[in-house]
């Protein structure tokens, strides 16, 4: 009977929790397929009375509601490629700088690890002021390069990659040297393939956080052509005279979509990588 | 040509000396085993060897060839570790073919040797098999098959057999000393099972605390052990060791320990003049105690009256311990020799059976 009541109770409170966890989505969801005026209705409309793709149109078609385009499909590309190229680095350097910390002895090897972990708990924001000025030195305001360089390395990254690493027996090093092996060979026959699970957490979690970047992004833009999504439909919300609160959902979905995409091709290697520093850290 | 020699090789971590000053030679085509407790730098020494770990100082020579600056890959040795250390990511065929790929050998001759190889292990079905899908036995064999297949100068096998449950680990035994005779390699086997080092070496080195204790046969190792750890750590169960001391007495010399007082052979006068009244350990073999009836032992043999104290039957033999006048020894003894906890017996041995060690330095004397 206990036990009857406790998975009642279980299920109430996990149903609550994946309510609210939902609701915003399904908000944002059902709000792009509404018109600016049903959008704005109160009390709100819960399901769409008259659902429509206008706001998808509009946002995929070249329009003169701002600056004389809408290139929605430019901001879309932008945030592909830097994430995709912040997402490529991350898992190039993580995979090197992890089995240098966790494989190699060196003078000074804990004093790197603990410095590249310190960098893990400083805010963002501490940095963001030196970063743009030397961005701006660099003449990388408003190009790919300033959008994506100051995250070419990923701090967490190192952290999971050492972790799992760590893990791989030192056997397996040694007996692929006395095969023939190069220090080049075992890195790549050896211990990247045993890593996949942890390159491919490092993978996810690196897209994940340039694809919803947005500070860092906003302040090294100036020309709407150089936006990434999220801060193109950012600036669709604030620089329109009318808000167009159905707009803005559809650009909120279409930023959304992709990353869902992302987590669900590779979730069986985001938990493991999740795990993986838990368990080890 | 494959002879190894090894010339004060000495190895130290940080604060630790875990090889100290080791010569060793060992011949074309030996089976040499080293044997030691944990730490005491047996598996360090193999790997030195394997050029796994620097010298910090000696000569390490392999086929005449002096390779403390060769990398272990050039160095034309094989090794077979602890725990296999199977490629997990690749199947058995691309697990043995690894090395051969590294060496730039072309794709067909790889392909005839790895077959070739499975062939002699009995693993052709397992080539497409990744390690996890391999039953411990047969992932011993393919690590073996790895080490074959690049018909190495010199094996170098690390404690292979030790995850293997006791049956698996006897047919392994013999399987290896079989694929040695097979493949007449010299081949060094690290062991802490000195079972396996008596069964499988064609020499034996005994070592403790990174030094060697003793090099030569398994069985001039059992029957004259060089000092009292050897003693004590060949042979199963240990030695016994009885610690007392030498009396002059007018017909001879006895080794006298509690209440025990046990004639010594002449061949140890010599021993004994030196050490009348001194501390010395006297050891025997629990194999070597008979348990005896009444007058039917040789002039040569002494006998005791014990009190059995524990009987542990292990099937063919049972260990009895027992109580001889205050002195606790154990003896191995025929299981069909029937006897019970608190039955008084009679315990005979023969004194050439004995062996004597300094009490200060363990030496055998």
């Amino acid at each position: 009977m206990a036990n009857r009541w406790t998975f009642w109770i279980a299920w109430t409170l996990l149903g609550v929790a994946a309510i609210m966890a939902l609701a915003p989505l399904y908000w944002m969801i059902s709000g792009s397929f509404k018109l600016q005026q049903d959008a704005m209705q109160m009390p709100p409309e819960w399901f769409p009375k008259h659902p429509t793709l206008e706001n998808y149109r509009k946002l995929f078609t070249a329009g003169d509601l701002w600056s004389g385009h809408r290139p929605a499909l430019r901001w879309l590309a932008n945030s592909l490629i830097v994430a995709l190229c912040i997402s490529i680095s991350a898992v190039t350097t993580s995979a090197l700088a992890g089995y240098a910390l966790a494989k190699k002895r060196f003078r000074g090897r804990l004093f790197v690890f603990w410095a590249v972990v310190t960098t893990m708990m400083l805010p963002r924001q501490v940095a963001l002021m030196p970063l743009y000025l030397l961005i701006v030195q660099l003449d990388w305001v408003d190009s790919y390069a300033g959008l994506i360089a100051p995250y070419l390395c990923f701090p967490f990254g190192i952290f999971l990659m050492r972790q799992f690493m760590e893990q791989i027996p030192d056997e397996l090093i040694s007996a692929a040297r006395i095969d023939g092996a190069t220090e080049w060979h075992v890195f790549w026959y050896i211990v990247l393939p045993m890593a996949k699970p942890a390159l491919g957490a490092v993978a996810i979690f690196s897209f994940m956080g340039a694809w919803n970047e947005y500070l860092w992004q906003l302040i090294v833009t100036n020309r709407p052509e150089m936006y990434t999504l999220p801060v193109g439909v950012s600036k669709l919300v604030s620089t329109l005279t009318s808000f167009d609160l159905g707009l803005a959902m559809a650009g909120a979905t279409v930023a959304f979509l992709p990353m869902l995409a992302v987590f669900v091709m590779f979730q069986r290697y985001f938990v493991k990588g999740i795990s993986v520093g838990a368990l080890k850290g | 040509m494959a002879r190894v020699l090894l010339q004060s090789l000495t190895k130290r971590f940080t604060d630790v000396l875990a090889v100290d000053a080791v010569d060793l030679e060992v011949q074309d085509k030996e089976l040499l085993v080293l044997v030691g407790p944990s730490g005491c730098g047996k598996s360090t020494l193999l790997r030195m060897i394997a050029g796994l770990e620097d010298a910090t100082s000696g000569q390490i020579t392999i086929g005449g060839r002096l390779v403390n600056r060769v990398a272990s890959k050039d160095r034309n040795i094989a090794m077979v570790f602890q725990n296999y250390a199977l490629y997990p990511h690749m199947n058995v065929y691309r697990n043995m073919a690894f090395s051969l790929q590294m060496r730039k050998v072309p794709r067909e001759e790889c392909d005839r040797r790895v077959r070739i190889t499975a062939q002699i292990l009995g693993i052709e079905d397992l080539l497409l098999r990744r390690p996890a899908q391999l039953s411990g036995g047969q992932r011993q064999r393919v690590a073996l098959g790895r080490a074959i297949v690049r018909d190495p100068e010199v094996f170098l096998l690390d404690e292979p057999l030790s995850n293997l449950d006791a049956r698996l680990r006897v047919t392994m035994r013999s399987e290896l000393v079989k694929l040695h005779r097979h493949l007449r390699a010299t081949m060094i086997y690290v062991t802490h099972d000195q079972v396996e080092a008596m069964t499988m070496g064609d020499r034996l080195v005994v070592m403790r605390d990174g030094r060697i204790q003793q090099v030569d046969t398994p069985r001039v190792v059992y029957e004259t052990p060089a000092n009292r750890f050897v003693g004590e750590f060949i042979g199963s169960p240990p030695m016994n060791i009885l610690e007392g001391q030498i009396v002059q007495l007018q017909t001879g010399w006895e080794f006298v320990v509690g209440r025990l007082h046990i004639q010594l052979a002449n061949e140890f006068q010599e021993a004994c003049q030196q050490r009348v009244n001194q501390p010395v350990h006297l050891g025997i073999r629990p194999e070597d105690l008979h348990l005896s009836k009444p007058g039917d032992s040789a002039p040569t043999e002494v006998r005791l009256s014990c009190e059995v104290s524990v009987v542990q039957l292990l099937g063919s033999d049972s260990l009895v311990e027992l109580d001889c006048q205050g002195t606790a020894v154990m003896a191995r003894v025929d299981a069909r020799r029937a006897c019970r906890m608190g039955e008084m017996i009679d315990v005979s041995f023969s004194v050439e059976r004995l062996h004597l060690f300094d009490a200060a330095t363990g030496q055998r004397l």
